[in-house]
């Protein structure tokens, strides 16, 4: 479970002046195995929600915590993905599948094998990550993360580089790969497809510094067609744009 | 056809350059002051014995005062591109340290070692050593943000992280630094074999000025041109091996 509450985070701009709020009293909860999708304006803060909860930032007040406990540093339990995949250019898909495991001394050839067949990377074990594809250094990033087995996976805007085509294969292939071990996921988009089709709930924020403005239960089961959701998704759209209209609205 | 020019390009040059060479010597007429190709290569020839015993020491003179100077400036490079604290203590240290020439050195270590084989590496020590320490703290503080925080995220820390991210990382800076070192090593030595060592390129370069043997400067030129160029495409070949 991660929990977020009254937090607030402000960031001093590198070229001097006032502080700028990213986050004014923000509150979130994730449940255990449940994946929330945020989404909001570009700079809204989104991804401060993310780097608070890997333990890459601390909030300067409020509560963040990972089941019950506070967040006071960054943990392979909390992994966060990010859109440029940060893979090592000098290792290959295997030694950068396997880079947490033998960081924590738990190397296993086995374990790194299953996560390359899981996430359809086969033939391409000894490739560099400068041979690979935009969405073939993704699904390397997500199994580098999973092979950890994180009890929270952090996704920024993970396919926001990839083609149309390539972005609805690895939507595909995250639902999947989640499904083995079911962390809690927060993915942030900007995309009310990706939205609807990955997470459990879609959280909508605000512009800078990011309020919770609505948020909204996915009914639908997996896997999902998100053609069929055409009026949660104009809903949606509707509170994206400013209006109020929201059927299933929580929050 | 792209690998033919790309040999192409230089060995016009070369060619353009030893026409010119010959073009001058036989205008000039005065094999004493400017021997043409052919007398250099006869030269290079019948003195190879020497030529070969010259090269070998002043290339182990290099190599010892690189690999010292390697030895000290990687990891103290590494270490002040990591802390930000002993980066700001020694970095005005250096910054006054750094422009000196290394053949400015020598008087003083004639001075300290004598004449000898411990003053000439310490010159090449002292030229090496300034460009492998910049590069490789350059390599260290310049390791992408996202890169080390990915490998903390996922539990690298001390050793781990340093072996697996950030001396890879620094690795393409690193050898450049090295091989600037040992171009600057290279420059060096033949200074320290000028002033005093015995034997070497330097020294036989010296020797046949006073010798009036041209033929026998430009040999020693040529073998050290060529010793330098070999070694150092060995260095960029390793680099490419390791660092890519």
């Amino acid at each position: 479970m991660i929990r977020l509450r009254s937090v607030n985070k402000a960031f001093a701009p590198a070229a001097g002046g006032p502080a700028v709020d990213a986050l004014v009293g923000f509150d979130l909860e994730v449940g255990g195995g449940e994946i929330v999708a945020i989404l909001g304006p570009s700079g809204s803060g989104k991804t401060t929600v993310l780097k608070l909860v890997a333990g890459f930032e601390r909030a300067d007040a409020g509560v963040v915590e990972v089941n019950g406990a506070p967040v006071t540093t960054i943990s392979p339990q909390r992994v966060l993905v990010q859109q440029d995949s940060a893979l090592f250019p000098w290792l290959n898909v295997e030694d950068n599948i396997g880079f947490g495991l033998r960081a924590q001394g738990r190397a296993d050839g086995t374990a790194v094998g299953q996560w390359v067949r899981r996430l359809g990377l086969v033939g391409a074990e000894r490739r560099y990550p400068k041979e690979l594809s935009g969405g073939m250094r993704q699904r390397v990033a997500l199994a580098r993360a999973l092979a950890v087995r994180p009890e929270v996976l952090l996704l920024d805007e993970p396919f926001g580089a990839l083609d149309a085509i390539s972005r609805d294969t690895m939507q595909d292939v995250l639902e999947e790969a989640w499904s083995i071990t079911r962390p809690s996921v927060i993915l942030v988009t900007h995309s009310v497809d990706e939205a609807l089709r990955l997470a459990d709930r879609v959280v909508v924020v605000s512009e800078r510094p990011a309020r919770v403005r609505a948020t909204v239960e996915v009914p639908a089961g997996r896997p999902r067609d998100v053609a069929a959701m055409g009026e949660l998704r104009r809903a949606l759209r509707e509170v994206i744009r400013g209006g109020d209209a929201m059927p299933g609205e929580g929050a | 056809m792209k690998r033919l020019a790309a040999l192409g390009w230089p060995a016009l040059g070369v060619v353009t350059l030893v026409l010119l060479w010959v073009g001058a010597a036989l205008y000039m007429g005065k094999p004493h002051v400017l021997p043409g190709p052919w007398a250099v290569a006869e030269t290079m020839f019948s003195m190879r014995g020497p030529l070969v015993v010259a090269a070998a020491k002043s290339l182990s003179r290099v190599g010892v005062g690189w690999l010292a100077a390697a030895a000290v400036a990687l990891p103290a490079g590494w270490a002040m591109g990591a802390v930000p604290a002993l980066d700001r203590e020694l970095r005005a240290l250096l910054s006054l340290l750094r422009p000196i020439p290394p053949f400015v050195w020598l008087p003083l270590l004639l001075l300290w070692v004598g004449i000898g084989e411990p003053s000439s590496w310490m010159v090449c020590f002292v030229a090496a050593l300034f460009p492998i320490l910049a590069h490789a703290r350059q390599g260290v503080a310049e390791t992408p943000v996202a890169l080390a925080a990915a490998a903390e995220n996922l539990g690298a820390t001390g050793l781990h992280l340093w072996a697996r991210v950030r001396v890879p990382a620094a690795l393409p800076l690193t050898f450049t630094g090295l091989k600037a070192g040992w171009s600057l090593a290279w420059m060096s030595v033949v200074a320290a074999e000028l002033v005093g060592a015995d034997g070497g390129l330097g020294q036989l370069i010296l020797d046949s000025r006073n010798l009036a043997r041209p033929d026998l400067a430009m040999s020693g030129m040529a073998v050290l041109g060529a010793v330098a160029a070999v070694t150092g495409g060995l260095l960029g070949w390793a680099e490419r091996r390791v660092a890519e």
